[in-house]
């Protein structure tokens, strides 16, 4: 096995050589440090690779018996089994128009509304051209207000969606 | 006080929660029960934080020495699990959680790597990661 070439980093104040060896063909992972100004002095450090991945992960014991029935439970993601539908709407409003500003204004009054009931947590949303998704953590009724506000104004046709976490 | 954040086309991409790779092993060395075990001890364990979870003889790596009746090699077989902490924190204030599955299969001198999360990201992610290792 022939280790890759390392690649070489330069910052202002010192020189760092990562030497990335392969997991298998040698256990310690050197870092070693060369110091500009002190150019005699060199550490080397060992570093378990890879580093970003690992540090947020936490090992989990389970038998056979359950890594099998987890396993076969997480085959097919939630909206490949057209038999369980993880989305449906909820509340549907009357109002049809809809225009680019009114994208906006409804994503701006959904989340200050959500975020002063204070239940709410904004996780991400997509829009098209016709519609906005917000994906959250979220209290139906406070999701429900804030669309019949909405509705008020008249503009706004407003579709919420409930969608089912993975078990 | 909730978190506010909004990530534009935090949601446009999706990735299938099952994730698998077969890829040869590095320099096309084949691969027997000794080096699955070391796969298994060194790369799942060790360096990836993954609890072992034990085969057939209740060891970490199983599989390759039985012969099935229609004289198919059974695969050495590593499974691990874990569960990946993230700093996203829910509604409840604790920080969401993603468990993760891996099982990894040898036979010869191909790996087959399969990974199932319950976030296709993160299993993408995970199958990335094990196989850069590997391949």
């Amino acid at each position: 096995m022939r280790a890759p070439a390392p690649p070489f980093l330069v910052f202002a104040s010192a020189h760092v050589h990562f030497f990335l060896k392969p997991l298998l063909a040698c256990p310690p992972y050197l870092f070693s440090l060369f110091d500009q100004y002190l150019l005699l002095a060199c550490a080397r450090y060992p570093l378990r690779l890879p580093v970003v991945a690992t540090c947020f992960c936490e090992p989990v014991a389970l038998s056979a018996a359950d890594f099998s029935a987890r396993w076969t439970a997480l085959a097919t993601s939630p909206t490949d089994d057209p038999a369980c539908p993880r989305e449906q709407v909820i509340y549907e409003s009357t109002n049809r128009q809809w225009g680019e500003l009114g994208f906006l204004l409804a994503l701006v009054q959904l989340a200050s509304l959500s975020s002063f009931e204070g239940a709410c947590y904004w996780a991400g949303f997509e829009r098209s051209d016709y519609t906005f998704s917000l994906a959250c953590f979220f209290s139906l009724l406070v999701l429900l207000s804030a669309a019949r506000a909405l509705e008020k104004s008249q503009v706004y046709r407003c579709f919420l969606y409930a969608r089912l976490l993975p078990p | 006080m909730p978190a506010c954040s909004l990530h534009n086309n935090h949601l446009s991409t999706t990735f299938p929660r099952p994730q698998v790779a077969t890829f040869p092993a590095r320099g096309g060395a084949a691969i027997d029960a000794a080096v699955m075990a070391d796969v298994a001890s060194r790369i799942l364990v060790t360096g990836l934080k993954l609890g072992a979870t034990p085969g057939e003889n209740g060891a970490a790596a199983s599989g390759g020495v039985n012969i099935t009746g229609d004289g198919m090699k059974v695969p050495l077989q590593a499974l691990g699990a874990a569960t990946f902490r993230t700093g996203t924190v829910g509604a409840n204030g604790q920080k969401a959680s993603v468990g993760v599955l891996v099982k990894l299969e040898a036979l010869n001198n191909t790996y087959r790597l399969s990974v199932r999360a319950m976030h296709g990201k993160i299993s993408l992610a995970f199958k990335n990661v094990v196989k850069a290792q590997l391949a």
